[in-house]
């Protein structure tokens, strides 16, 4: 076990340890002169991002990353031989922290024993978009840029223990964080002492080589996590743990319905009540800033405030605004071939489903800790500390929020107590940062569990219309899938870009977001997938692998129909239509690894049943097989094995955990999540109306990697797909009915 | 006004009727015990009092006045040496890998402690049910089980 840690950089929260680099020590980020380099993007982080790569995105591929040209820039190397890795992306569960530094450790051939993993807040001089947490792109989009930065400063090193030790660079040998003699071990330089000793500025190596696969020593192995120990212990730093000396609580007066606005408010009550320090009442906002955070709940709940506009309606209007329209005109095709509308036979088959609106329900609620510095009339420099996915959306959102530079935000990303996608945005950012400004002191504001299912951004309802054809081969002549769902991508632009941006959105017509698992990789003569995009008066976005649940659920599931209509093999019946492409093959070999796994060929325990699903996400292809009962009138999972081929892996025991998390998360929506609107707001309000799968619930699940090349594709979001088509296709199998639902239908199993 | 908490005196001059949540967190600075959903549902903010685990979102301060009050931060034993020896469910925790953002997982190992406390010999079954008002949206839940048994195995050789 390493003894490395990780922490959040920089001036210290309160409870938050230091990181063990020490300014005063001579560093090699000193030395390198990281504080002139210039890292591009400006402007809105989070639009300006996603059209960049909103076609590679759509065609299931990482974006492109923006790195430091400077590579000294992702370390700090310590005359103590401890190396600081400064991590760009965020902590939220996901393990990332561990295996960029097992990438960043193994090619710097530095000792994994001190090796650190410190956050790096938005000054460090990360691109913006390489600090964004999201769409299970961070180990394929850094893999290389890291492996490179971090061979450039190996072979910089060898260069310079070439010169101190009067030899030439092919007679050094770079091992656990030091440069040695290949003649004579004992001559011996420390990476920090290389540092610590550096006479002028540093050249940097040219055309540094990538270590060989067959050398590594950390990528590919299940290294335990760095973050752990602070984690069991406590010690760990969210957002909502955040402190500071001098430090107030805040919180914020919220509408009877989503999205009114503020017409008028007077303090009232809410001023004079003991322990208040400020009522905060300016352009549409209300908030109370007080001593204590129950103080400043219940003085915000005291606010008189008068409300205007926002959504009125109920769920059913939002059903059937999401239901699939006979009117094609606004639709557009993103797959298309053949006439699918034009070959039917006789063997046809309509079916609908749905998906209900989620919520992510992260468990830390969304939290930020605000410092804004002023003198009075200016504001001179902000600090955020929050756990946030994407630390420059927050210096967007608090820039336009209060009217100053982006230049003077600095924000501080913590652990994130999971993410999901609701944390792309952060409007706790922004009230923070108001009431911190309003009172000259640091003010903390931490959402409540009613907030987070009222308040903030939803997985958007879908709804889905299938019709296919068998013919006389059985094989699939004709399919057609129209998907409608609300905004998954396109909301961003009007989270950070308002109402121009928004217009840009509309220029698209179809948000790729939502479309992520639509497109369909069976070989079929003729295929359409058409493409509705609704707009819902509130707000939908982001949710774990985006469209890939619900998309995947109607798609698979269908496929399943059609096997049965068919009479064939539900495994078979996939292989049979799986083209002979190099995606399709991989496609087979993990369908076929699953078959294996779960015994498919043999029946299952009597009263049980099996099915089975596939998808790709991020180019990781996973196929999953659920094995089922139903014991008085109750669906049981009894087991779910997943074959996975991510390409290759960093670190093995984390990626299972991806999968495992991300099952046991598509479980959740399968028996449980749903949220309705009455009269223009949310119904639940906490867990006990919206409840989260249980320990009892969780099926065993036997997870297994396939590597099939030298490259890592994503693990966050692929295990979510398959999971609902290959449960509902078990109970279909075993009762004869089909899930088109999600959540289930379960009543109708009792 | 006086609370224990992990063995050390803190005075309390709050209403009484405030959340020992936020008083551990807010005011004591310990902030790892976490809050969920506030409502006593989701078991993030699991503590002991008295080795009894409660929900510390919705059990007030006056509550726990004179009693023991333990939480993740006075779960470990520190040796005369200075250094820190896990609870053998931390150290279960770790050892099978389970967190994963982490934020429930003070209240699983408290509720779990609690549990092997009085069951040192659970069935798997009575793993399940002992920890089914703990939520984890991370979804670590296969890893949470096999710790727990790893930790009662760990306890069991040494009594």
């Amino acid at each position: 076990m390493s003894s490395s840690t990780s922490h959040t950089e920089g001036e210290e929260p309160e409870n938050g340890k230091k990181p063990q680099a020490k300014s005063t020590r001579r560093t090699f980020l000193i030395s390198a002169g990281v504080g002139a380099l210039t890292i591009g993007i400006g402007g809105k982080i989070g639009w300006e991002y996603l059209r960049r790569n909103v076609p590679a995105l759509a065609e299931n591929r990482a974006p492109s990353a923006k790195v430091p040209k400077e590579p000294f820039a992702w370390f700090t190397i310590n005359a103590d031989k401890t190396i600081i890795f400064h991590v760009p992306k965020i902590e939220m569960g996901q393990g990332i922290h561990t295996s960029l530094a097992q990438i960043a450790a193994d090619e710097l051939e530095a000792d994994w024993n001190t090796f650190r993993v410190v956050q790096a807040d938005t000054a460090h001089g990360f691109d913006s978009g390489t600090q964004f947490t999201f769409g299970s792109v961070s180990v394929a989009s850094l893999y290389q840029p890291i492996r490179e930065a971090s061979a450039t400063v190996r072979e910089t090193l060898r260069e310079e223990a070439a010169r101190r030790l009067n030899t030439t660079k092919e007679n050094i040998i770079a091992k656990n964080g030091a440069m040695e003699l290949r003649a004579d071990a004992s001559k011996r330089l420390t990476y920090g002492e290389l540092v610590a000793g550096k006479q002028g500025k540093w050249t940097l190596a040219k055309n540094a080589p990538l270590k060989s696969a067959n050398n590594f020593t950390l990528i590919g192995k299940s290294v335990p996590r760095v973050d752990l120990r602070d984690k069991v212990t406590g010690r760990a730093v969210y957002g909502l743990d955040a402190r500071l000396p001098n430090m107030l609580y805040g919180a914020v007066a919220r509408p009877p319905r989503y999205g009114a606005k503020l017409k008028s408010a007077k303090a009232g009550e809410a001023a004079t009540m003991s322990g208040v320090v400020k009522v905060v009442i300016e352009n549409g906002f209300a908030g109370v800033v007080a001593e204590r955070r129950s103080i400043a709940r219940a003085a915000a709940a005291r606010i008189q405030c008068e409300w205007e506009g926002g959504v009125t309606e109920s769920q059913d209007v939002f059903d059937a605004l999401t239901t699939v329209p006979t009117d094609k005109s606004n639709a557009i095709a993103i797959q298309e071939h053949g006439s699918a509308s034009d070959n039917r036979t006789d063997k046809d088959v309509f079916a609908q489903y749905r998906t209900a609106i989620a919520v992510h329900a992260h468990l830390e609620p969304q939290a930020a800790l605000a410092d804004v510095r002023g003198d009075g009339k200016t504001i001179q420099s902000i600090t955020i500390t929050a756990s946030t996915q994407t630390p420059d959306m927050v210096r967007t959102m608090v820039a336009d929020a209060l009217g100053v530079e982006k230049d003077s935000i600095v924000v501080k990303p913590t652990y994130a107590g999971g993410g999901f996608g609701r944390r792309l945005a952060h409007e706790v950012g922004v009230e923070a940062a108001l009431l911190s400004r309003a009172v000259g002191r640091p003010v903390h504001v931490g959402w409540t569990r009613e907030e987070e299912m009222r308040y903030g951004f939803y997985r958007p309802p879908t709804h889905h219309v299938l019709r296919g054809s068998v013919g006389a081969n059985g094989r699939i002549l004709a399919m057609e899938h129209e998907v409608s769902s609300g905004d998954v991508l396109l909301s961003f632009a009007g989270i950070a870009g308002g109402a121009i941006a928004g217009s840009v959105a509309d220029a698209f017509g179809v948000d790729p977001g939502a479309l992520i698992g639509a497109l369909s990789e069976y070989d079929i003569p003729h295929h359409r997938v058409l493409s509705h995009r609704v707009k819902l008066p509130f707000l939908t976005a982001s949710w774990r692998g985006l469209g890939l649940l619900p998309n995947i659920f109607a798609r698979e599931s269908f496929i399943d129909e059609l096997a049965h209509l068919a009479t064939k093999d539900p495994i078979q019946f996939r292989l049979d239509h799986l083209p002979d492409t190099e995606l399709g093959k991989r496609y087979k070999q993990a369908l076929k690894r699953v078959q294996e796994m779960s015994s498919w060929q043999t029946p299952p325990p009597t009263g049980r049943a099996r099915g089975v699903a596939f998808c790709t996400q991020s180019h990781t292809v996973i196929a999953q097989v659920a094995e089922v009962s139903i014991l008085n009138g109750r669906l049981k999972v009894h087991r779910v094995w997943a074959a996975v081929d991510p390409g290759m892996t960093v670190n093995p025991n984390g990626a299972v955990a991806q999968i495992q998390g991300a099952i046991v998360m598509g479980l959740s929506s399968v028996f449980h999540e749903k949220i309705t609107f009455a009269n223009g707001i949310a119904s639940a309000k906490n867990f006990d109306n919206y409840p989260l799968l249980r320990l009892p619930d969780v099926p065993d699940i036997v997870v297994e990697l396939i590597t099939s090349s030298d490259v890592p594709h994503g693990m966050g979001e692929v295990g979510i797909g398959p999971i609902a088509a290959a449960v509902g296709n078990a109970v279909f199998s075993l009762t004869g009915k089909r899930m088109r639902e999600l959540p289930f239908p379960l009543e109708t199993l009792a | 006004m006086e609370l224990r908490v992990n063995g050390k005196p803190y005075s309390v001059n709050y209403d009484p009727s405030e959340m020992l949540v936020w008083v551990l967190r807010d005011d004591f600075g310990l902030t790892g015990t976490k809050m969920g959903c506030g409502a006593g549902i989701c078991g993030a903010c699991t503590i002991h009092i008295n080795g009894v685990p409660v929900r510390s979102c919705i059990t007030p301060v006056s509550a726990a006045m004179g009693l023991e009050i333990t939480t993740i931060e006075g779960l470990a034993t520190i040796l005369p040496d200075g250094s820190e020896k896990l609870h053998a469910l931390q150290q279960a925790f770790i050892d099978e890998q389970v967190p994963q953002c982490a934020w429930c997982i003070s209240g699983q190992i408290m509720t779990a402690a609690a549990f092997l406390k009085e069951n040192p010999h659970p069935k798997p079954e009575d793993i399940d049910t002992a920890l089914e008002n703990n939520y984890c949206r991370c979804g670590c839940y296969v890893r949470i089980r096999a710790a727990v048994e790893l930790a009662a195995k760990e306890l069991e050789t040494s009594a």
